[in-house]
């Protein structure tokens, strides 16, 4: 047994009194889980703490919390854990989730948002036609490549923690988008266009994320939202060739591109073509031209302090001629290959773990 | 949804009312759960016997008069998991006693019951099912209904 | 000590002052930098985006080369989004050998070959792990004192913590606070210090994109930082070159030098704000900050020049 100092941030929507901290020791051993230090606090002290949980063992992703500002399931941090990543070193602070209002101390209005945005990427199978009369057949490696988003428990930690949707509240955000590559990703589904087009096309869509890695970070689930929000994208743009209006297909295509030309990013370029399409002329077609003038603010004051040189970065820098036929010729066999070869550590693991037991504790203990 | 009548609301009102309501002179409804489920897992678990139940039911009797006049700390309407706590603590209660009342009742082992004072399986005797009822009683009252054997005969386990 | 230099394509391109104070603050840490010229942008996450093998390729490649530099200690980048980036590829590359041969198929032509475990760090995490605080604070010359300093992770360099080998040995996720108060300045605390900066969605969202960078330097400004560092070019641009569209987005007038990691470096070691290319930022921290009270003895420092 030892004593945890528990400092939690309480609000009670009725007192009209803005939010407060308060503080319980509880008594329990290291390995037990800060749920447990809630609940004890909760019981023994003030029954009014309002906290949603229900399995106490990580699969019902009821208590989504933060502690000590990183957000996760209470019943699945330990309190040696919490302890280690307390700021002061002493006081394990727990809070309710982000990105959603609050409407009581811990419990957070998952349906104003989390569900909401479940709703929005249409969350279930639509049947390919003719639906055959028995079970479907489905290839085993398809529904593995799908297993990962499924292993999602809805609890929101991932959309408590997103920062598109910290500035952009409309955001479809981590958890549906990961929802949706379920469907996207399952052979079984007739909509695979029509839900890619939707989500490209939607200025809060797939490439309104900002690529922060939060999400992957918080997910106790191991889902990574986030790169099922890259292969969203991938698919979109190789397979189905939805070039969107928010510039997201542009913007990935004229990087791939300026790469293969010129084996470094040339900058000066990278934008107008994001605007305006992919080549040389993409910098003169009307949307580029609008997008250059909003910009003029901050180009003439980096023309004024010889940040931006006509010489330097506006010219491109190319890396030297043999090096670049080279990165030329991996882009030409990758290009060309009829099957995308994806490597996902989620389903393959790592070798290190397919080593028997023994040689593995013997490289751990040399 | 099926359809509420008001008189039944208004009941169910006063009755969280009363609940909200209650000084703070009796016991945390906490305690109360923590102690039922100590002395369910202690004495009410796979192996039982008969001085355990008896002691479990006392336990149990106990705590039913203790929960009539337990408190809560959270007096507010919204998400007040206190008061569902409660209310919840009473079916705990109820649950608790017909558990136990069945338990003292089947003097055999079956299933998840190792009666260490009846370790046999007794089909002559036990081949049925043992019904609980309250009927708006506070005691349990016990009866018997008949086993309904389908497609598996039961047998004794042999493993 | 010896490294491949990797500097990255932003860092030659629109902020030329991060390569170049990188190439000033080199000699004086005793770090030779063996500049890997032939090496491809490591694609940002955006190749990846569009195709994860050629990405994986690209960056083998890079890996390949910097493992034939004579006498390297390991490779070195200057640029977070890099080593994310390449961190990324040469987790999936040493995870399997199965991949690692199929990959390695696609640089056989030229005679490259990436061999597993590369060692692969970013200037911050050289400076505390390679050179250690306390070499590098016997190599201060002109400390940071009353200079306040709010660092700027971004993203790709704190997350995820697994693959960036993040953990109580190697608090890599402090190594900022840890560099700034060992050259004699003062941490800012702030809330953005470890949030996006909103590069990546400039072109896709730019209203977002500028309410991530104006918020993250308008709460550095509340908190009074003089000035802010990163380790970033990309999270450069949008705090620094998108600064004066950034303060109208979120409501403020906005006045926050953003200095680049080598830049804040070379300060403390003596060089001059001029060497360091501090001129040529968008919000001039010659002009915003007073560097003569700032640092003590600071060299030239309001004397005309800069």
């Amino acid at each position: 047994m030892a004593e945890f100092k528990l400092k939690l941030r309480r609000y009670n929507p009725e007192t009209g009194e803005a939010p407060y901290w308060q503080e319980h020791t509880v008594e329990l051993e290291p390995h037990r889980s800060v749920l447990e230090a809630i609940l004890q606090a909760k019981n023994n002290e003030d029954g009014s703490i309002g906290v949603r949980c229900s399995c106490k063992a990580a699969i019902c992703g009821s208590c989504g919390v933060r502690v000590n500002g990183k957000p996760g399931l209470a019943c699945h941090t330990h309190l040696d854990a919490a302890l280690a990543s307390a700021k002061d070193g002493e006081t394990i602070v727990v809070e309710p989730m982000g990105n959603m209002p609050v409407i009581k101390d811990l419990i957070v209005d998952m349906d104003a948002v989390h569900w909401k945005k479940i709703q929005r990427v249409t969350p279930w199978l639509v049947n390919r036609e003719p639906v055959p009369e028995r079970e479907y057949i489905v290839p085993r490696e398809s529904m593995v490549d799908v297993t990962q988003s499924m292993a999602c428990i809805q609890c929101g930690a991932c959309v408590s923690d997103c920062l598109s949707m910290e500035v952009d509240p409309l955001f479809i955000g981590p958890a549906a988008l990961a929802k949706s590559y379920r469907f996207v990703g399952d052979p079984r589904d007739d909509m695979q266009q029509v839900r890619l087009k939707d989500l490209s096309e939607d200025p809060h869509g797939i490439y309104d994320c900002t690529h922060c890695f939060k999400c992957i970070e918080a997910c106790p689930k191991g889902v990574a939202p986030m790169s099922q929000i890259m292969r969203l994208r991938r698919i979109a743009g190789n397979d189905h060739h939805i070039v969107d209006r928010n510039n997201g297909d542009r913007h990935e295509r004229a990087f791939v591109s300026l790469i293969r030309d010129h084996g470094l990013l040339w900058e000066a370029e990278l934008l107008p073509r994001s605007y305006g399409g992919d080549s040389w002329f993409g910098k003169f077609h009307p949307h580029a031209g609008k997008e250059l003038l909003s910009s003029l603010p901050a180009i003439t004051k980096a023309l004024l302090r010889g940040k931006v040189t006509p010489m330097g970065a506006l010219k491109p820098h190319d890396i030297p001629a043999k090096d670049l036929e080279q990165v030329q010729r991996i882009y030409k066999t990758v290009e060309e290959r009829e099957e995308r070869v994806e490597f996902n550590l989620y389903i393959s693991g790592k070798d290190e773990d397919l080593l028997p037991s023994s040689t593995a504790t013997e490289e751990a203990s040399a | 949804m099926p359809e509420v009548d008001d008189a039944k609301l208004h009941e169910d009102e006063q009755r969280l009312k009363e609940i909200i309501e209650r000084p703070k002179t009796g016991r945390r409804v906490s305690e109360i759960k923590d102690e039922l489920g100590t002395t369910m897992n202690q004495y009410v678990a796979v192996y039982r016997e008969e001085e355990g139940l008896q002691k479990a039911h006392e336990v149990v009797r106990r705590l039913k008069e203790e929960a009539k006049t337990a408190y809560v700390d959270d007096q507010g309407t919204v998400f007040n998991q206190d008061v569902l706590g409660a209310v919840e603590l009473g079916y705990m209660l109820d649950c608790s006693e017909a558990i136990v009342v069945a338990a003292i009742e089947r003097k055999e082992s079956r299933g998840a019951q190792f009666r260490v004072d009846y370790p046999d399986r007794n089909d002559e005797e036990w081949q049925k099912h043992i019904d609980i009822s309250r009927n708006g009683d506070d005691v349990p009252h016990v009866s018997y209904s008949p086993v309904t054997i389908t497609q598996w005969e039961p047998e004794e386990r042999k493993y | 000590m010896k490294v491949a230099y990797w500097p990255g394509c932003v860092s030659r391109g629109f902020t030329p002052e991060l390569h170049g104070s990188m190439e000033k603050v080199a000699p004086l840490l005793d770090i030779e930098l063996v500049p890997l010229d032939r090496a491809c942008c490591t694609g940002a996450g955006v190749i990846a985006e569009h195709s994860q093998e050629l990405a994986d390729s690209l960056n083998a490649r890079t890996f390949a080369l910097a493992q034939q530099v004579a006498g390297a200690d390991l490779m070195m980048n200057i640029c977070s989004t890099c080593q994310g980036a390449q961190g990324e590829c040469q987790e999936r590359l040493d995870a399997s050998a199965e991949y690692r041969a199929h990959i390695n198929e696609n640089l056989a032509p030229e005679g490259l070959e990436y061999q597993a475990g590369i060692a692969n760090k970013n200037f911050l995490w050289v400076l505390v792990e390679e050179i250690g605080l306390d070499n590098l604070k016997s190599m201060v010359k002109r400390p940071l004192t009353d200079l306040r300093v709010g660092p700027f992770y971004g993203c790709y360099i704190v997350r995820p913590t697994d693959r960036l080998g993040i953990n109580a040995e190697n608090p890599r996720d402090t190594y900022l606070e840890q560099v700034i108060e060992t050259l004699g300045g003062t941490t800012v605390e702030y809330a953005g210090s470890q949030k996006c900066c909103g590069f990546p969605v400039i072109t896709m969202n730019k209203q977002a994109s500028l309410k991530q960078a104006g918020t993250h330097l308008a709460d550095a400004q509340d908190a009074d930082a003089d000035c802010l560092v990163t380790p970033c070019p990309l999270c450069h641009l949008n705090l620094d070159l998108q600064q004066p569209l950034a303060g109208p987005v979120v409501g403020r007038s906005l006045q926050m030098p953003v200095l680049h990691l080598p830049q804040l470096v070379g300060l403390a070691l003596g060089l001059s704000p001029k060497e360091l290319g501090l001129n040529k930022h968008v919000v001039k921290p010659t002009a915003v900050v007073d560097w003569s009270t700032s640092v003590v003895g600071a060299v030239g420092a309001g004397a005309g020049g800069w």
